[in-house]
């Protein structure tokens, strides 16, 4: 165990300040878990989900003063700062792959390529797969409130301040995403039924 | 499989929401490579950050304090240019072949004789 685990991040930014590699290794240790899982659910892609979360812990180490613990929670910044990161290293890789002429296909949140579909489709169960198709689908910030309050169990209260949004517009958010879900589920499920309806008939 | 939800079964959000909130994933390798990265990178200090305000703030005033020097300079060109054609509209007199010089003695000269 670390000399460090038991200080606080913003004891732990305070002494990075200082230019403490030891401090920094232990604020490494112990969010990067939870904002690569952010940054995956984000960008559905593990090489892009660890660049991100790399480049920005790499920064604040550059930059620590960025952050001041009279503003705001250290993991609520750090929320909002891998957000951005994931949103920026995806219009980073559309335009990369826009310039590219050969690359017909690419999967940003919302357009999925049909090879990433066929990998998916076999590592999920059914609903699950079409439940990850329909957060691919969300708007962005009706993903973030999901990924935030659902799967990184934030209180509502801290995800609406990593937002930038009110507690009320939170809310709205997350019940728009959850019908949402459900419709795309639900229509996967009966494209799928009608699929297999048609290969019933045709293999008879 | 104990993650599957049957397939006909009306569709409960929630239920699969919670199902599906586990990503293995060992992050050990991915900490190791941002920390021995941070030790290969200089950080930008306090000290650093003040000196690249600084160096900013005076670069930002210099520009200012040259633009205004340049705007003077072209605007009392403008005026000096403009003075003799004034001074020879004012007093009737011919511009021709008249420098400053001597329309700054002819002043003189017509002040004095209204005094």
């Amino acid at each position: 165990m670390s000399a460090y685990a038991e200080f606080d991040d913003a004891r732990l930014v305070s002494l990075m300040k200082a230019g403490n590699n030891d401090a920094f290794a232990e604020l490494v240790a112990r969010h990067t878990d939870r904002f690569f899982a952010l940054a995956y659910r984000t960008l559905h892609s593990r090489p892009d989900a660890e660049d991100v979360v790399q480049t920005a812990f790499l920064k604040f180490w550059e930059r620590p003063h960025l952050w001041s613990a009279d503003k705001s929670v250290f993991t609520t910044w750090f929320y909002r700062v891998v957000i951005n990161a994931c949103y920026d290293h995806s219009r980073k890789a559309s335009r990369s792959v826009s310039e590219d002429s050969s690359v017909i296909e690419y999967s940003l949140p919302g357009v999925v390529s049909t090879e990433v579909l066929l990998q998916d489709k076999q590592d999920y169960s059914w609903q699950q797969y079409c439940l990850q198709e329909g957060m691919k689908r969300l708007p962005n910030s009706q993903r973030d409130a999901i990924n935030l309050v659902v799967y990184s169990k934030l209180p509502q209260k801290q995800a609406a301040e990593v937002m930038g949004v009110s507690l009320k517009a939170l809310e709205s958010l997350l019940v728009r995403a959850k019908r949402s879900l459900a419709n795309t589920v639900t229509s996967l499920q009966d494209a799928d039924r009608l699929d297999e309806i048609h290969y019933a008939k045709r293999s008879k | 499989m104990p993650n599957e939800v049957n397939k006909d079964s009306p569709v409960d959000i929630d239920a699969l929401l919670a199902m599906s909130d586990d990503i293995e994933h060992d992050t050990t390798p991915l900490q190791k490579l941002i920390i021995e990265q941070a030790v290969l990178l200089p950080q930008k200090t306090e000290a650093t950050r003040r000196n690249i305000l600084f160096r900013g703030q005076f670069l930002r005033r210099f520009t200012v304090i040259t633009a205004c020097a340049a705007i003077f300079g072209i605007g009392l060109n403008i005026f000096l240019a403009d003075a003799p054609t004034q001074f020879v509209e004012q007093y009737g007199l011919s511009s021709e072949e008249l420098d400053f010089q001597e329309l700054i003695m002819i002043e003189d000269d017509i002040l004095f004789a209204q005094l």
